[in-house]
């Protein structure tokens, strides 16, 4: 049985409250099935989620509208990431340091 | 760790950030919420998680050694999660935080004798102490 998780939504409140999101790109490193990804996304301006599981990724591509969120999930891992030198504003640890 | 911090300051713009957030394995009570009320069963045992705590905190610690990234800001928060039945819990920290969890068997027997009173919108839940750091790239 699935919980509950943070309704009072905490996490969110603390990151939101801690760095502006707004406009910015973001890389979540670990983003697992997408939960923590689909609370912020409608704040960023585009979201990639990388994780090495690729049932949670497709979890997480799956209930995401990618389209409205300019979101993208990618099989890969935080040591080696597939992505340009300098192109992110943000990079989110959540719970996978 | 390090190598994922350092790939991400890779792939960081000038000043751009990272967010490290997570839960610290400090011992929480298991509580049993009812419509008007809670009572706390005991504390869960974290232990388990420690290691994993301090091989997180070296890594930054690392980083921020090496002039990566300076720490802008840590604060601490606490996650709670809710479940309705105890079997519900029990099978969920099994499949999920086997690891990581320890309830004690007399904290367990306490929670189930809590929930057996039948009181109304019983809920079981624990609240995990986490930790949310920002840090800048420099």
């Amino acid at each position: 049985m699935r919980p509950i998780r943070d309704p009072e939504g905490a996490e969110l409140r603390h990151l939101a409250s801690a760095c502006e999101l707004t406009g910015k790109t973001i890389l979540e490193i670990g983003c697992g099935d997408g939960k923590f990804t689909r609370q912020y996304a409608g704040a960023s301006k585009k979201i990639f989620g990388i994780d090495p599981e690729i049932t949670d990724l497709r979890t997480a591509k799956n209930d995401m509208n990618t389209s409205e969120y300019h979101s993208f999930f990618i099989q890969s891992m935080g040591e080696r990431l597939p992505f340009p030198s300098q192109s992110f504003n943000i990079a989110i640890f959540a719970c996978s340091l | 760790m390090v190598h994922a911090l350092k790939e991400a300051h890779r792939i960081l713009e000038p000043h751009g950030i990272i967010v490290d957030v997570r839960p610290l394995s400090i011992d929480v009570p298991l509580e049993v919420i009812y419509k008007g009320g809670n009572e706390s069963a005991g504390m869960i045992d974290m232990s388990p998680g420690r290691p994993i705590d301090l091989a997180a905190d070296q890594a930054v610690d690392t980083v921020i050694i090496d002039q990566l990234f300076t720490e802008s800001m840590i604060e601490y928060f606490y996650f709670t999660y809710y479940w309705t039945t105890m079997e519900g819990m029990e099978e969920d920290i099994e499949e999920n935080w086997k690891d990581e969890i320890i309830i004690p068997v007399e904290v367990g027997q306490r929670a189930h004798m809590l929930i057996n009173q039948q009181r109304l919108e019983t809920q079981i839940r624990f609240a995990a102490r986490m930790k949310l750091g920002i840090y800048v790239k420099l």
